[in-house]
């Protein structure tokens, strides 16, 4: 005590912690603060999750049909019965009635057929990423009573295993088309930044030209163009195509404003004042001090893209049947009637919406943190 | 002091900034430094002082060769290699670079707070490709020498204090060994009380690597504290030039005699009141001027000033002064003694 | 010579998220009638807490006032600030009426949607409804005018952003004068001006202060402009005030080793050239709490367990010099 020092010898560990935290440790710390953030990003996970092994999760692929089921109501699933008592779940079979009153058809539970639910149990065969080949399905029935989670549709199809399929596209065109915007964005707004004058008010101009296009129109007289032979995938990258050449413009702003930021930050002309090269300089003080802000950026700019697939594919402008996503299963339910009588065919619209929101939440809590030294 | 080698040879040094305000706007220029000249010996500190805008860090940065300068010249000599900025290749600016460092002002934008402080302190060696253990070695070594420990390395800028920040930007500068450093505004972010520790320590360097500093500031106290020559700047050019004892004693240029009336006065309690105050503003830097460009502020003003060009002249014992009246009128300069420590 | 303004025992805390802040901790102080109080403390030593607790502009939550009491004009009105709504009529009338106050940042202190000349006419108007439309113009111009607005009417009609630095500071004054306030407060008003045109600054803020019969608190963390510009002066560290005094004493007698030590590591222009003794270490974090005295950790005088355990208590002598520090026990 009678030294004059310092007293910093002894170091707890949590000022260990701090002390040696790096950018990005510092961000997760913030960004596990934000409790609706981080329980989002879970949420999140899962659905792409539940993307990634569709095929294995589903009962059914996206064009089975059951013909004599169209129109069914979500399946009840039980797991007591009054005879039998608890049990494995079950469903019981449905009979087809006409209401005598509105002639229209019913679906009622007929108490005389039970069907347990079998997991792990062989159903169509699928290929898992395109190389597995397995019949494996998570669970499933026979062949006779399917299980219609979230109801059928017109033709008879499960509405549960296609929204799940549907998430397959809906949930990659998000991600493939921001990292086309992200490049392009990147590349312009990086060297409109990094360049400035003539080369910078050309690109600008640029921008605002681009933004200032009404997009909705402009999505859908791209779209319109594109030949109806064509085959899904190749639908599906030129719909990815045209959702990013109109969206990079305000990436690449944000690109632009922070590399003129970061241009002028004392540390970067200490690099220069070293002799650093540009690459040099480009790599390691420029792209760390705003790669956190992009992330922030595209996050907030991903539900756009979802929503602008799905209003593109429920106007009948993108993805075309028979493959599968959010916007061309909604197009089931453009018809009053279809919202009244079959309520579950608006399930896909709740996954949307819960998609973009939890997006939203996770970009809010990754903007609080995005940036620790301030 | 020092000797009598120049180390530094600055000529007519211009640096002009374009400005264009929009797409089809004519250009205009700013002229941040406009025909600046003077030479720095080796071993000595040379003081730039001289109000916000008036053009310092654009010289301090052309120095380190961040700008491009527009016209002019900078000679390079310590003895064993001469080297001219303005025609240097590829190889003699790398020498120039290694031989002169610059310290910036804010000790919170000059590190990057995504690096730690080892990284932060090895990239002039790693930029200039120094072998491994060469470069944890020195490292090691300034890190002491700017009075901060080995523990502090893996440490992340986020940690430290202003004062501690500024060490590891001292440490950056000082680890290629240069031999001319230039401070700019080296200590005025710190807090007052931090303040002295770092002026010590760069005078502590000085002694013990003899390394020659321009040191920029627009706090006359430090100024006089530090430097053994004083360079008054206004408005992109020189105005006065000499050792520190005349110019502050027995200024020659009325700039410089209303800068040092400026300066607050710890003791000027009973005098309150008493000043003679430079009245206006710094004049516009895009205007292209004749005469004295401190026309529109000077109580000593004449028609002439205005038409004669300006132009350094030596009073005597290498002081020099734009002002061209400057034997005409008296000027009061600091009354007190400034004997060195 | 009559108190003015009181401050007592005053106790403010920030509630973080990281921890809390004892920005300010029993601060005592009192400014009298036509006097100039110089406030004098680092980055971080509460200074602008103070002031802003004394306008009722600190920003509830995430700071709170834990103690103490903020009285303007004790012997007469006594109003006690700390307990009027911050929001309510009387406070308002206190902030422009009796006490206004002058930023480090003129530029954040104006709109830029409107002429400089409006936003002083609206002050002026707000607080006096009586004035006609020609008697607040000329009450305005006559204002710009005496704090050295060159052709004020010319310059009425300007934004803040064709202002320089100065010049926004000198129409900040104009605008903080509009309703002869009795208390003037300046936050560090010239720190981001030139020498130059801080001598213009100090040198009108003299001025105006004794044409109006204003008490002023200046605020610097410029030891220099504080010994010139104050009649007494309040040395403050990690929020507490640890000196307090006439400006000569506090000057040329210190007590507290913090003020020794500063003065000891300041440059000066106006004596000989000494070697600096700086202070060594540096400003301790915001949420260190100290059970002693908050020096401590920096002070060369220190005298051991005690000053390391035990709160230091305010000492005042004869002269009005008040110290806190347990060598002067
Ligand atoms: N990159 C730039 N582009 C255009 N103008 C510039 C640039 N850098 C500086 N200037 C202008 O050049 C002039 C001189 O600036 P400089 O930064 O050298 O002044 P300074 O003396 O260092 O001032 P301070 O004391 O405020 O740091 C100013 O008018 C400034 O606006
Ligand atoms: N709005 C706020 N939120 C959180 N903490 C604050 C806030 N304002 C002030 N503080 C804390 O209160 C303490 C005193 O701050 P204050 O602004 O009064 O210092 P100061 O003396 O004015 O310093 P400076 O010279 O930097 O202006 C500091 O530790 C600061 O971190
Ligand atoms: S030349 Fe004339 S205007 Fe310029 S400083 Fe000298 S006296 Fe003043
Ligand atoms: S109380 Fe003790 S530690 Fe604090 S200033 Fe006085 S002597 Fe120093
Ligand atoms: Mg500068
Ligand atoms: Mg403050």
């Amino acid at each position: 005590m009678g030294s004059f020092s310092n007293s910093s010898s002894v170091i707890n560990e949590e000022d260990k912690n701090f002390y040696y935290a790096t950018q990005w440790s510092l961000i997760r710390s913030r960004f596990r603060q934000h409790r609706l953030a981080s329980i989002s990003l879970i949420f999140l996970g899962l659905l792409y999750l539940f993307a990634i092994f569709s095929d294995f999760l589903v009962p059914y692929s996206s064009t089975q049909r059951f013909s004599k089921y169209n129109f069914s109501a979500p399946t009840s699933i039980y797991i007591y019965d009054s005879e039998a008592g608890f049990s494995s779940p079950f469903v019981y079979g449905q009979k087809k009635i006409l209401d005598k009153k509105t002639f229209s058809w019913k679906y009622e539970p007929d108490l005389t057929k039970k069907v347990y639910i079998q997991f792990f149990t062989e159903g169509e065969e699928y290929s898992l990423f395109g190389i597995f080949k397995s019949n494996i399905h998570l669970f499933g029935i026979d062949e006779e009573t399917p299980v219609f989670l979230f109801g059928s549709d017109r033709l008879g199809r499960d509405v549960f295993s296609r929204t799940i399929h549907g998430s397959q596209i809906s949930l990659s065109i998000g991600l493939v088309g921001v990292s086309l915007s992200f490049l392009i964005g990147i590349l312009l707004g990086g060297v409109s930044g990094y360049y400035g004058g003539y080369i910078d008010d050309l690109i600008q101009r640029f921008i605002d030209f681009m933004i200032s296009l009404p997009t909705i129109p402009l999505w859908m007289a791209f779209s319109a163009v594109l030949p109806r032979d064509w085959s899904s995938l190749k639908t599906y990258f030129a719909i990815t195509i045209i959702l990013s050449i109109i969206s990079w413009g305000p990436l690449a702003r944000v690109t632009r404003g922070k590399i003129l930021a970061l241009r002028e930050e004392d540390y970067t002309l200490a690099a220069r004042a070293a002799g650093a090269s540009t690459p040099r300089i480009i790599v390691k003080h420029l792209l760390p001090g705003f790669s956190s802000h992009l992330i922030v950026s595209i996050t907030l700019s991903i539900p756009g893209m979802i929503l602008a697939e799905t209003a593109l594919s429920f106007l009948g402008l993108g993805i075309q049947p028979p493959a599968v996503s959010w916007g061309t299963l909604l197009q089931d339910s453009q018809d009053l009637m279809a919202i009244t009588n079959q309520p579950w065919l608006l399930i896909p619209a709740i996954f949307v919406i819960g998609t973009v929101l939890l997006f939203n939440f996770v970009g809010d809590g990754l903007r609080d943190a995005a940036d620790p030294y301030s | 002091m020092h000797d009598e080698k120049v180390i530094l040879q600055v000529n007519d040094l211009k640096k002009y900034f374009s400005l264009r305000t929009g797409f089809f706007s004519e250009t205009r220029y700013i002229r941040a430094v406009d025909g600046v000249s003077f030479e720095l010996y080796k071993g000595e500190t040379l003081g730039i002082i001289g109000e916000s805008g008036c053009g310092k860090s654009t010289l301090g940065r052309s120095l380190v060769n961040l700008y491009n300068i527009t016209s002019g010249s900078v000679l390079y000599n310590d003895g064993d290699q001469k080297i001219n900025l303005i025609n240097a290749n590829d190889r003699e600016k790398k020498n120039y670079t290694k031989s002169v460092q610059i310290i910036f002002q804010d000790p919170f934008s000059s590190l990057n707070p995504r690096i730690n402080v080892f990284e932060t302190v090895a990239e002039p060696l790693i930029i200039h490709r120094y072998p491994k253990e060469e470069i944890e070695q020195k490292v090691s070594e300034v890190i002491a020498q700017v009075g901060l420990r080995d523990e502090h390395l893996r440490r992340y800028p986020h940690s430290f204090s202003g004062g501690q920040r500024q060490r590891i930007g001292i440490a950056r500068s000082l680890i290629i060994s240069p031999k001319v450093i230039i401070c700019d505004e080296a200590v005025s972010a710190l807090d007052v009380s931090v303040q002295a520790q770092i002026i010590n320590l760069l005078k502590e360097l000085q002694a013990r690597y003899h390394y020659s500093y321009i040191f920029i500031s627009h706090d006359m106290s430090v100024i006089r504290h530090i430097c053994d020559r004083i360079a008054v700047m206004y408005a992109g050019r020189i105005v006065e030039f000499g050792t520190k004892e005349e110019v502050l004693n027995s200024p020659k240029h009325p700039y410089t005699e209303a800068l040092l009336d400026a300066v607050p006065k710890i003791s000027n309690r009973k005098s309150k009141g008493k000043r003679k105050i430079l009245s206006g503003e710094p004049p516009d830097l895009s205007r292209e001027r004749i005469g004295c460009n401190m026309f529109e502020r000077c109580g000593y003003r004449i028609d002439a000033c205005q038409a004669t060009p300006m132009k350094l002249s030596d009073v005597g014992s290498h002081h020099l002064t734009a002002c061209m009246r400057t034997k005409e009128i008296q000027l009061n300069g600091l009354s007190i003694e400034a004997k060195q420590p | 010579m009559q108190r003015i303004l009181e401050v007592k025992d005053l106790s403010i805390n920030f509630y973080l998220r990281e921890g809390v802040v004892h920005a300010l901790t029993d601060v005592n102080f009192e400014v009298f009638e036509n006097e100039t109080l110089g406030v004098i403390g680092e980055s971080g030593s509460g200074k602008s807490v103070t002031v802003q607790s004394i306008l009722g502009i600190l920003s509830q939550p995430p700071a709170k006032i834990v103690s103490g009491s903020i009285r303007f004009e004790p012997e007469s009105r006594n109003l006690e600030l700390n307990l009027l709504p911050t929001y309510g009529d009387t406070y308002r009338n206190v902030r422009w009426n009796d006490i206004s106050m002058i930023f480090q940042e003129p530029m954040s202190s104006f709109s830029p949607l409107h002429s400089i000349g409006d936003q002083i006419s609206e002050a002026l108007t707000l607080h006096r409804p009586e004035l006609s439309e020609t008697d607040v113009l000329s009450v305005c111009l006559g204002l710009l005018e005496k704090v050295g607005i060159p052709s004020p009417a010319m310059f009425f009609k300007r934004y803040p952003h064709e202002f320089s630095g100065g010049m926004r500071q000198r129409a900040m004054i104009a605008m903080a004068l509009v309703c002869n306030p009795k208390i003037l407060i300046a936050d560090e008003p010239t720190t981001a001006l030139d020498v130059t045109i801080e001598a213009q600054i100090l040198e009108l803020l003299e001025s105006i202060k004794s044409e109006f019969n204003m008490s002023m608190i200046y605020i610097s963390h410029d030891l220099a402009v504080i010994g010139e510009i104050s009649d007494r002066i309040l040395v403050m560290y990690l929020g507490r005030v640890v000196e307090s005094g006439v400006a000569d004493e506090v000057i040329d007698n210190p007590l507290h080793p913090y003020t020794r030590a500063l003065l000891k590591s300041i440059p000066k222009i106006d004596q000989p050239i000494e070697s600096l003794d700086p202070i060594e270490g540096s400003i301790p974090s915001p949420f260190e709490v100290h059970t002693g005295c908050p020096f401590y950790s920096r002070c060369t005088e220190r005298l051991g367990e005690i000053c390391l355990r035990q709160k230091p208590a305010h000492k005042t002598y004869n002269n009005g010099h008040k110290v806190s520090c347990h060598l002067h026990a």
